[in-house]
């Protein structure tokens, strides 16, 4: 009962007409991100991150939950109409939204695409709140140790599953954490490896780097194409009408959106899986037990509304490790993470216990900004995909120009803008050498709570800290992770043989 | 890109090795200053000499792709064009303050690319509007707006 008073505090919350006017700003940024292909989700949350300090906890992580939350239901569009994904996880959108699109069928894609995205976040939502109080007595049940180790395996399991090879990611997530050791140390307050530089004294900061590593390398990347991503497709042929059977669609196949969004929170509740994961397992499995299976991958309305579920929902999923554990489910929450260091917020155990109800309010941001997207793409997509006609020669440049103001306004220091660049010379040669760089920003976010729960357990425990039950359960994890990748590959390799 | 391959966890060695070794020669910090990055620091020398020798071997790592194209003279060439474009924006705000660097920085990429002198003159003065009123009015930043970083 008490929970439900919760839940509908939080709800009136997130109602005021300041955090309705932050949703709204942010909404349009984020369908935009999503739309034009190239400019991330990461990269909008990275730009956004400058605008957050001084703001309270909720306005400031609804500015940054709005617009992530909604950056796939604006690239589902550029995946049917163009047939290029807006982002990574819409590219299982594409395999029957575009041949859709080819046969003129492009308005009921869409229609299908954004009520499925919409319907799947406010599913995902639902699964956050259930799993929530759930969790709480368990996590309250985790010492110091078992805090240490929790974000020890983090870092570690977004550097298995992420982008790119296992070894690069585990000495990116290394690196973040060896970035984050600059500045006062946490427990004696010593200034370390200052080297006679006031900025270093409080170390190296997280909008430079997440701005260095997430979004300089797309604006190198947008500038060189030069020209427009929209070279092929066309919008011309889609009308409301169309628009609007798309959205029926669902309805109609509302088993199979209840499949693929339960795919999709569930598979974006395993730290660091969700992101391009769930849309494909949702495809494969709506493909699997269609009675339709043949015409799948030659415009199967059934192959839109599946990866499209399970896309939004994965970020309600993918909120439950980031909120309870302070482990990011995915990529995007890797950089929400920097945002409630931020504002002074620590997610994990302590966060469940202090700010319960400010994870409410969070699943309500997201809810939310799910419905409002959906019913803007749906009554304005036809106008908005235009953006993805604009140059990279003209997007680029005013992109830099936010970021080089926005670096600035956070701190009103200079040297932040320097280091936005130095931070993206960096980021460019990981993306260039397969290096993923969602483990450096893990690691230097978790770094404080790493090295403040290591000297808290060696103080409390001694040097057998890692002896309690729960500590050696979650080591035992740790090393399966690091080792199930060999194993998995040598099974295939038998079963091959 | 197989120069590149060694020249990344080569610099994170000799940059790791020379901040943990200033931390314990130099500032002789105690052991509970030096316990994490020491810790720390051993973990990603290990890794990255690892990576070091397999890419000085020219190994693969699994989940890599098969064929890695090296870049050309000409892709070099024009990631240099590009990249120096972008950082042109430091000494723009640094010599013309935010207010006139980032218009005129603006102004003089569109035109070298192309862009026509309307189109370049609307963007450039859109963005005067945008830095002068969202963020000096509405965020009240002290923006630099002088020359050389003066308020």
């Amino acid at each position: 009962m008490e929970y439900f008073t919760l839940l509908s505090e939080g709800f009136v919350r997130v109602m005021r007409p300041d955090l309705i006017l932050i949703m709204l700003a942010a909404i349009p940024f984020g369908l935009i991100f999503g739309i034009v292909p190239g400019l991330s989700g990461l990269t909008a949350l990275a730009i956004l991150l400058p605008f957050i300090y001084g703001m309270d906890a909720l306005p400031g992580l609804a500015l940054l939950l709005a617009s992530h939350a909604v950056i796939y239901t604006g690239g589902s569009v550029s995946a049917i109409i163009l047939g290029i994904p807006g982002s990574p996880p819409n590219a299982a959108t594409v395999v029957d939204g575009y041949p859709m699109a080819q046969q003129g069928r492009g308005g009921q894609a869409m229609g299908a695409a954004l009520m499925a995205s919409g319907l799947g976040g406010v599913f995902g939502v639902l699964v956050l709140v259930a799993i929530l109080p759930v969790l709480e007595p368990i996590v309250l049940s985790f010492g110091s140790p078992e805090t240490f180790f929790l974000a020890l395996m983090g870092v570690t399991f977004i550097a298995i599953v992420g982008e790119g090879p296992m070894q690069k990611g585990l000495i990116a997530g290394a690196l973040g954490i060896f970035l984050a050791l600059f500045g006062y140390q946490p427990t004696t307050s010593v200034p370390r490896f200052h080297f006679g530089s006031d900025y270093l004294l409080d170390g190296f900061r997280i909008i430079p780097l997440a701005l260095g590593l997430f979004a300089v390398p797309e604006l190198i990347a947008l500038s060189a194409k030069g020209k427009s991503v929209a070279q092929t497709g066309s919008i011309s042929g889609v009308t409301f009408g169309q628009v609007m059977e798309g959205c029926a669609a669902v309805f109609k196949h509302w088993w199979l959106f209840i499949k693929s969004s339960t795919i999709g929170a569930v598979v974006g509740i395993v730290p660091g899986v969700g992101g391009e994961t769930s849309p494909f397992v949702a495809y494969a499995a709506a493909k699997q037990s269609s009675r339709t299976a043949s015409t799948y991958g030659q415009g199967n309305i059934e192959g839109v509304i599946a990866p499209e579920s399970s896309n939004n929902a994965k970020e309600g999923g993918a909120l439950v490790p980031t909120l309870a554990f302070g482990i990011p489910g995915s990529t995007g929450m890797a950089l929400l993470l920097g945002g409630f260091l931020i504002l002074g917020l620590e997610p994990g155990p302590e966060f469940l216990k202090e700010h319960m109800d400010l994870g409410v309010g969070l699943a309500m941001v997201v809810a939310i900004a799910n419905v409002m997207a959906a019913i803007v793409m749906i009554l304005l997509a036809k106008y908005i995909a235009r953006l993805t006609y604009l140059r990279g020669h003209i997007l680029a440049p005013l992109l830099l120009a936010i970021i080089v103001l926005g670096t600035y306004a956070s701190k009103n220091n200079p040297m932040d803008v320097v280091y936005v660049f130095v931070f993206g010379a960096l980021g460019y040669l990981m993306k260039e050498l397969n290096y993923s760089r969602a483990p450096l920003i893990l690691g230097f976010v978790l770094t404080n709570a790493i090295e403040s729960y290591l000297h808290i357990s060696l103080r409390s425990f001694g040097p057998t800290f890692f002896m309690r039950p729960i500590s050696l359960i979650i080591i035992g994890l740790l090393v399966l992770g690091l080792v199930w990748p060999s194993i998995s590959r040598r099974l295939r390799r038998g079963r091959g043989a | 890109m197989k120069k590149l391959e060694i020249i990344l966890p080569a610099t994170i060695i000799v940059f790791t090795l020379f901040v943990v070794g200033a931390g314990a020669f130099y500032y002789n910090y105690s052991i509970a200053v030096m316990r994490f990055p020491y810790f720390v620091g051993a973990v990603l020398i290990g890794l990255s000499a690892l990576r070091l020798v397999q890419a000085i071997k020219g190994k693969r790592l699994p989940g890599e792709p098969e064929e890695i194209q090296e870049p050309t003279t000409e892709s070099m060439a024009e990631f240099t064009r590009t990249a120096l474009w972008l950082v042109a924006i430091l000494p723009s705000v640094w010599l013309l303050g935010y207010l006139a660097g980032i218009p005129l920085y603006l102004l003089a990429y569109f035109r070298a690319h192309g862009e026509s002198w309307l189109m370049s003159i609307s963007l450039a003065l859109g963005a005067l509007a945008v830095t002068y009123f969202v963020f000096i009015v509405f965020l009240r930043v002290n923006l630099p707006v002088m020359p050389l970083g003066f308020q």
